[in-house]
């Protein structure tokens, strides 16, 4: 079954680069979106089975943008994982208590990008 | 000179009232001096705190005030308008004659520390969360092209990519080390101890390994012992995912890399044994320092970001443990870990028992009163010494029996001229042993000749440099010539310091780097050491962490000089025994003799307590 993945980030080469490791390695549809309020948009109309979230984002960022897809309820039950260069543990601990999937770390292993979301989430 | 210092300073009486402030004081809190007398200290303190934010019965502050306890740490202090600002303060009683007569308390702003840190903090945050950014592109692209999962690449393009690859690798893993050591090192994320299994943590260690290790041909193998001690598990495996991946990187194919554990009376010993190239014997102590590594050309190659050890030792320390290197019989290195099973060290933040701080020993200060008795007091409290007062020749009689390493006496005291009092003290001290430094009050000095048992005379006003020159002059007496270590890379100042002591007939011996530093230890074992903790091949943190190892150097009064500000946690880490810390821009020559004469005089008198033979004085 192929999955549907949307990734949310103000950077375009990370987006880039992390679509053509799922796309590549796991043969997985990928869709984007460059800022939390497009990713909103994006995520109702298309209803991927998972999102990757960055934190660090102009306007809304990651956290709020979280919030607001849980607000949602077309949205509020796709997992969400964050991807995210915020490596300290006081960062941790407040990504935590926010109430996400998984937090995965930048800069990732693109062969093994697909593996970690799989494992996070319990696919197969 | 109280009033141009900008340390807060109080004189407490023994009821815990204020008697004294100086101006910075009454600046700090809003107040003028004259308002503040009078009233109960803790009172002037937290007073104005509004009501949610109220001490409670366990302020120290409030405990101590009007007792004859000492007190020091850090704590809020409310202005009359009710604002607050964090402060670090020193509460030192006074006795007079055994009695106990009142306190000082001096306290300074810490405002602006507080908001380094929080700067600094958020300037690490950010930096690394820039860096990662960029890498995370680099990072994946290069992956995609170096798995060939987008198409084929030659052979010589292959190869480019993986020296591309392993360079970003080696760049995040530096990223994350070098955050790593500051944190570990700032103190601000402090360890979690609990009880562990030491064989599970090596457990873990070697499983994470166990893949590099087999792509590497090594093979890796533990004992089993059974040892339980009080760490942070995860730090803990930090040190050991660190050593083992050094073993096995430098070890060739087929070879093996040991864990092993031997637990001891008070702690356990690790060790990790490899059989690779091994470490050359100059470089067992530099490989611990920042960026060291012991060949740069091929410990590049392997990818190291050349912290790895560095915070390691910090880790260990951290546990009250050591850590070293030691090279092999046959082949290849061992490094050995020592864990106490219950670490030593206090919480980062336990405020420091003045008790402990006041190494140079009890000064009688007779005749003088009010606020020249506070000044002089805080003066010598702030150079360790403690202080006794009398303030009439009873009851300085009195307390020349107790055991004080000086008097400073005024030259008018109850009426009676100063050296009519010397008599009656020589009848109290007839060997002359405890030294006499006359006060005298400017343009009334009399002949010029000192009377026969006064030692020195000062001044007043008094400079504090010359009442610290003159009391260390007169303290380290005749008998066994001192040693002393002065590591410092420029020359030109390595002289000047070497001089002003071969002055006072001291032994000096001078080392350059961090290498002459500790053979000159080991073969000299000087009484005291002046360090600079910049030194060219590793700093002086390395110096400090070598001589902690050792058992008869651990306790080494130290005089660090520094070109810049250490924070409290480079403090705590460069302390052994007892240690003083001078900025190099600000001391002078005299005052750096001063300091060290008292340092030396107390380790003697330590050194005379402890031994039960006489010494032989040298000829």
């Amino acid at each position: 079954m192929t999955r549907k993945v949307l990734i949310i980030d103000d950077e375009d080469d990370i987006r880039e680069v992390a679509a053509l490791s799922l796309e590549s390695v796991a043969g997985w549809e990928v869709i984007t979106a460059g800022s939390g309020a497009q990713g909103l948009a994006r995520a109702a109309e298309q209803m991927p089975d998972a999102i990757l979230l960055d934190v660090m984002m102009p306007g809304m960022d990651g956290p709020t943008t979280f919030r607001e897809l849980r607000k949602n309820p077309v949205t509020a039950n796709i997992p969400v994982l964050l991807l995210t260069a915020k490596v300290q543990s006081s960062d941790q601990r407040r990504f935590a208590d926010l109430g996400v999937q998984a937090v995965l770390f930048k800069p990732f292993d693109p062969m093994t990008l697909s593996t970690q979301i799989e494992e996070a989430l319990g696919w197969s | 000179m109280l009033d141009s210092v900008a340390d807060g300073i109080f004189g407490v009486d023994n009821r815990g009232m204020i008697s004294f402030a100086n101006p910075a004081a009454a600046r700090m809190l809003g107040a003028e001096a004259d308002a503040l007398k009078g009233k109960p200290v803790h009172e002037v303190l937290h007073g104005a705190a509004k009501p949610g934010k109220k001490c409670g019965d366990d302020c120290v502050l409030k405990r101590n005030s009007a007792h004859a306890r000492a007190a020091a740490g850090e704590d809020s202090i409310f202005r009359t308008d009710g604002s607050v600002f964090p402060a670090e303060y020193a509460l030192t009683p006074i006795a007079n004659q055994g009695r106990f007569a009142g306190s000082v308390l001096s306290f300074r702003d810490i405002s602006q520390r507080y908001a380094l840190d929080r700067l600094k903090d958020e300037f690490i945050s950010t930096v690394s969360h820039e860096l990662r950014t960029p890498l995370t592109s680099i990072r994946g692209a290069l992956g995609l092209l170096s798995s060939g999962i987008l198409g084929d690449v030659n052979d010589k393009a292959a190869n480019l990519l993986r020296i591309a690859l392993t360079n970003s690798d080696r760049l995040v893993r530096l990223i994350n080390d070098i955050l790593d050591l500051e944190r570990i090192q700032s103190g601000r994320e402090p360890l979690m101890f609990r009880a562990i299994q030491l064989a599970e943590v090596a457990r873990q260690a070697i499983d994470g390994m166990q893949p590099v290790a087999d792509a590497a041909g090594v093979q890796l193998i533990h004992d089993t012992t059974h040892v339980e001690l009080a760490a942070d598990p995860d730090r803990l495996l930090q040190v050991l995912t660190n050593l083992l991946s050094n073993a096995v990187k430098f070890s060739p194919p087929n070879s093996t890399v040991s864990v092993m554990m031997r637990p001891g009376l008070t702690g356990v010993t690790l060790s990790v044994i490899d059989q690779g190239r091994g470490i050359p014997a100059d470089k067992l102590e530099a490989i611990f320092g920042r960026f060291q590594q012991v060949d740069a050309s091929d410990s590049r190659q392997k990818g190291g970001s050349g912290l790895g050890l560095a915070i390691c030792r910090t880790i260990v320390l951290q546990h009250s443990g050591r850590i070293w290197a030691e090279r092999n019989p046959v082949r290849g290195s061992t490094f050995r870990v020592f864990l106490p099973y219950q670490p030593a060290t206090p919480e980062p933040g336990t405020p420091l028992e003045p008790e402990e701080a006041s190494q140079n020993g009890i000064v009688l200060l007779a005749g003088v009163a009010g606020e020249s008795q506070t000044r002089i007091a805080s003066q010598l409290m702030r150079h360790g010494f403690k202080v006794i007062t009398a303030s009439t020749i009873e009851e300085t009689l009195a307390a020349a029996h107790d055991p004080v390493q000086a008097i400073l006496l005024d030259t008018s005291l109850d009426g009676m001229n100063g050296w009519e009092i010397l008599p009656k003290l020589r009848e109290v001290d007839p060997e002359g042993r405890t030294p006499v430094v006359l006060l005298c009050v400017e343009g009334l000095q009399g002949s010029a000749e000192l009377p026969e048992g006064v030692e020195g005379r000062v001044t007043e006003p008094l400079v504090e440099d010359a009442l610290l020159s003159e009391l260390a002059r007169v303290l380290c007496g005749p008998g066994e010539k001192a040693r002393i270590l002065v590591v410092e890379d420029d020359e030109d100042l390595a002289g000047v310091i070497g001089a002003v002591f071969k002055r006072d007939g001291i032994e000096v011996r001078l080392a350059h780097t961090l290498h002459e530093a500790t053979d000159c230890c080991s073969k000299f074992e000087p009484h005291l050491m002046v360090l600079d903790i910049g030194l060219p091949d590793g700093n002086g943190f390395n110096v400090v962490d070598w001589l902690r190892q050792r058992e008869n150097l651990a306790r080494l009064p130290l005089v660090v000089y520094s070109g810049r500000d250490l924070s409290p946690a480079e403090r705590r880490m460069l302390t052994l025994g007892p240690t003083h810390f001078l900025a190099k821009a600000r001391v002078q020559p005299q005052q750096l003799e001063a300091l060290v004469l008292t340092m030396l005089r107390q380790t003697r008198l330590m050194d005379e307590t402890a031994s039960s033979e006489p010494t032989v004085p040298n000829s």
